[in-house]
């Protein structure tokens, strides 16, 4: 088995004193397309950075490619491609300045795929970026990232600017990315749509805690909406366990629960003698639910 | 009304710098009052002590002044830009409005301190007198703020010249000296000009258009360069990165201009004060020695922005480099010193030259010299201690009275053949070396700070504009 190319074991952040992280605990495999969802203010970006080195953190450990995260070599930094949620542009520069000055800083740059995805993004280089718009921004921060053909990387909420057509471009790049068995996309966002286009992995975060880790189908198939209708009153506890979100009218429950089986439904029919209906759950529902 | 009190407010109490200047201003006044009931002999007028305590108790006064004003200039400024307040209906003369009370509120609040505190009024109308103390602050602060609109003007140049002819003659204001003997025009006349600009600038600001942002009209307006090139050196690039503009030429360029108008308008106002006294019988001779002063002080104060800004900047180099927090340390110092080097340098050679060839009353320029030799490192390690994007407060508290104590002890300067060199006692050469070695602690503890910078603790601001900070 591969080693994990980011590795957290009990990671916990407090920024003043509100705790952001929360004993996170997380494996990522090489070839991974990690998709981080949680509403504004779970820790996403906290997460990120505390992942990435620009934040120590306050317990518990943090490894990228095996390194220490607070203090990663720069061979290990040089395997990074990172777009942060608030671009890091230089408002006088170009954007043809900036991505030579970005090239100029790494031994290997793929002018080739710049070129390329330059075009097809239709990303402007001869204006100052102080005058580009959101989209166009965000789009010559993702270039910056990908120039030096990085095996991790690491967007934070990389299509909040984007219209339509420029995520749908910048999503496709990713799945190329994410076909190289070698290379790793752990990407955040509030966006739902997007992250189940591409990602092959989710981490949900609420509160600073890790909700739901691992395979998105598998997500969808453990979470469900069960209906149980009964011919008697429904007791006000039904007695189920990984009950996520609950609406109980009389001889009618409908619930949300995790951990689902095959075998589960008929359970519930004998132990209450109802009919069973169950119901599989879009991520956007299933999200909603964990926040409800 | 409430839209009046708010912007009322914001010019004088509103952001963290005229707190603290008031505060200091304050307890000034405060000691001042005090030290002039003790009864040691050193409260007389003729005691040398006492002229020190007078110029020590205005500083902060002066200061809180400045500083007030200025920066209440560019939030009125930031505040009538915003498109959220444009669109209330009667926002405009609210603003305005809030300009006036503002002055009358300050007018009002220095008149009870100086009838209290000040001098006798020489005569009836007189500064010290209630009617002639408000009409002359009210007028004084109220011209300035209305001049200082004009940094959003179309013409930086002008702006510019505004803003330092606004400061230098703000910087010739003594609180607790007549303004009349100052060459100011009587109260009546400040007060009606003060009322007639405060019109003209009413009309035209309630029935104008949106009005530009600060940030938009500083803005560099000129290409960097008409070329884009393919390849840098990586030693530029992450010099690039660490300075947030291509070249350190063009890093210092803003405050240096700033600094430079700032100092050629002073000496255009030092230049002037033959003409301004004239209805005087002793008319004082142009003296140029504050001006050279300031031009060996402003390099602590560049110094210190432009470390604070490669300090901010450290960030976007922390995974791009691959240098490890300590080496970024180093970089940063490095980068710091050079940019230190070249604004220090013209500055110090344009302070000599005045020393030799313009007329000045201090006669000896190498204690205050030495003194802002030393303050400049003490401000270029503060600035790498400050991640933050706000300004570095405690340094500029502690450069305003480094800054003060330097020319005061330049103004006590005697030509004695007696005192050691530079003119001074020599227990005041306690200064420089202190500050010297301030700045080494300074060094040791920004090395200590590099090594554990949480970048996320010292993120950007989401929304960076003045604006959005100012009507939070």
């Amino acid at each position: 088995m591969n080693a994990p190319v980011v590795s957290t074991r009990g990671l916990g952040k407090v920024l003043g004193e509100k705790p952001v992280l929360r004993g996170i605990s997380i494996d990522v495999e090489p070839g991974s397309v990690v998709g981080l969802l949680g509403k504004n203010g779970a820790g996403k970006t906290s997460l990120l950075e505390v992942l990435l080195g620009f934040s120590p953190a306050t317990s518990g450990t943090a490894s990228v490619f095996g390194a220490d995260s607070f203090s990663m070599p720069a061979d290990v930094k040089r395997r990074i491609g990172f777009v942060p949620q608030q671009d890091e542009l230089l408002e006088l520069l170009t954007g043809a300045e900036q991505l030579a000055l970005n090239a100029s800083l790494h031994p290997h740059w793929d002018r080739a795929l710049i070129d390329r995805l330059v075009r097809d993004w239709e990303v402007p280089l001869d204006r100052r970026i102080q005058v580009l718009s959101g989209g166009e921004r965000q789009k010559l921060a993702t270039l910056l990232a990908l120039g030096h053909a990085p095996d991790l990387l690491v967007l934070d909420e990389p299509a909040a600017s984007l219209d339509p057509i420029a995520r749908r471009r910048l999503l496709r790049e990713i799945l190329d990315i994410a076909e190289s068995p070698t290379r790793t996309v752990l990407f955040s966002t509030h966006i739902v749509a997007d992250l189940e286009r591409v990602a092959n992995q989710v981490w949900i975060l609420r509160e600073g805690a890790i909700v739901w880790q691992g395979d998105l189908d598998a997500l969808k198939e453990s979470v469900v909406r069960v209906t149980i209708t009964a011919r008697e009153p429904l007791p006000a506890a039904l007695g189920i366990e990984h009950v996520l979100s609950q609406r109980l009218e009389d001889r009618r429950a409908q619930l949300v629960v995790t951990g689902w089986h095959d075998a589960l439904p008929a359970a519930l029919e004998d132990r209450f003698g109802a009919e069973v209906a169950v119901e599989h759950l879009s991520l956007e529902e299933i999200f909603l639910e964990m926040h409800a | 009304m409430n839209g009046v009190l708010a912007t009322a407010s914001l010019f004088y109490v509103r952001s963290r710098v005229q707190r603290w200047f008031f505060a200091l201003a304050l307890a000034s006044l405060a000691a001042r009052s005090l030290f002039l009931n003790l009864d040691c002999g050193c409260s007389r007028p003729t005691s040398s002590w006492y002229f020190l305590a007078e110029m020590v108790s205005v500083m902060p006064v002066l200061g809180f002044a400045i500083a007030s004003l200025m920066s209440s200039g560019g939030l009125f400024r930031t505040v009538s830009s915003l498109r959220t307040v444009y669109l209330i209906p009667r926002s405009r003369a609210q603003l305005a409005s809030g300009l006036l009370l503002a002055q009358v509120l300050a007018a009002a609040l220095v008149t009870i301190v100086v009838v209290t505190l000040g001098p006798s009024p020489a005569r009836p109308m007189g500064w010290g007198s209630v009617r002639g103390t408000f009409e002359y602050v009210f007028g004084a602060a109220t011209l300035a703020l209305v001049a200082l609109q004009l940094i959003a003007g179309p013409s930086r140049v002008a702006s510019l010249l505004a803003g330092a002819l606004t400061l230098a003659f703000l910087g010739e204001f003594d609180l607790f000296m007549q303004p009349e003997v100052a060459g100011l025009p009587t109260p009546d006349v400040l007060a009606l000009a003060a009322l007639a600009a405060w019109l003209a600038f009413a009309a035209w600001y309630s029935n104008s258009g949106p009005i530009a942002p600060v940030a938009a009209v500083w803005r560099a307006r000129r290409a960097l360069s008409r070329t884009s090139p393919s390849s840098t050196t990586r030693k530029a690039a992450i010099d690039t990165y660490l300075l947030g503009h291509p070249s350190l030429w063009l890093a210092c360029r803003r405050p240096l201009s700033f600094w430079t108008l700032y100092i050629a308008g002073f000496g255009v106002v030092m230049g002037l004060r033959p003409f301004q006294f004239t209805h005087m019988r002793h008319v004082p001779p142009p003296d140029f020695s504050v001006a050279a002063l300031l031009a060996q002080l402003a390099m602590a104060s560049i110094s210190n922005s432009l470390a604070g800004n490669i300090a901010r900047q450290s960030r976007t180099l922390w995974l791009r480099s691959g240098d490890s927090r300590r080496a970024l340390f180093a970089r940063a110092e490095r980068l710091a010193w050079r940019a230190l080097a070249l604004v220090g340098v013209p500055f110090v050679l344009a302070a000599a030259a005045a020393w030799t060839f313009l007329p000045h009353l201090f006669t000896h320029p190498v204690f205050p010299l030495a003194v802002y030799l030393t303050v400049a490192p003490c401000g270029l390690y503060s600035g790498l201690l400050n991640f933050t994007r706000t300004r570095d407060l405690p340094f500029l508290l502690f450069f305003l009275i480094v800054s003060q104590g330097g020319v005061i002890a330049a103004m006590l300067q005697e030509d004695n053949p007696h005192l050691p060199v530079g003119g001074v006692p020599l227990g005041f050469w306690l200064l420089p070396v202190g500050l010297a070695l301030l700045a080494a602690a300074m060094r040791r503890i920004a090395q200590q700070r590099w090594r554990q910078i949480d970048w996320l603790r010292y993120r950007a601001p989401r929304a960076s504009s003045l604006g959005v900070r100012a009507v939070e």
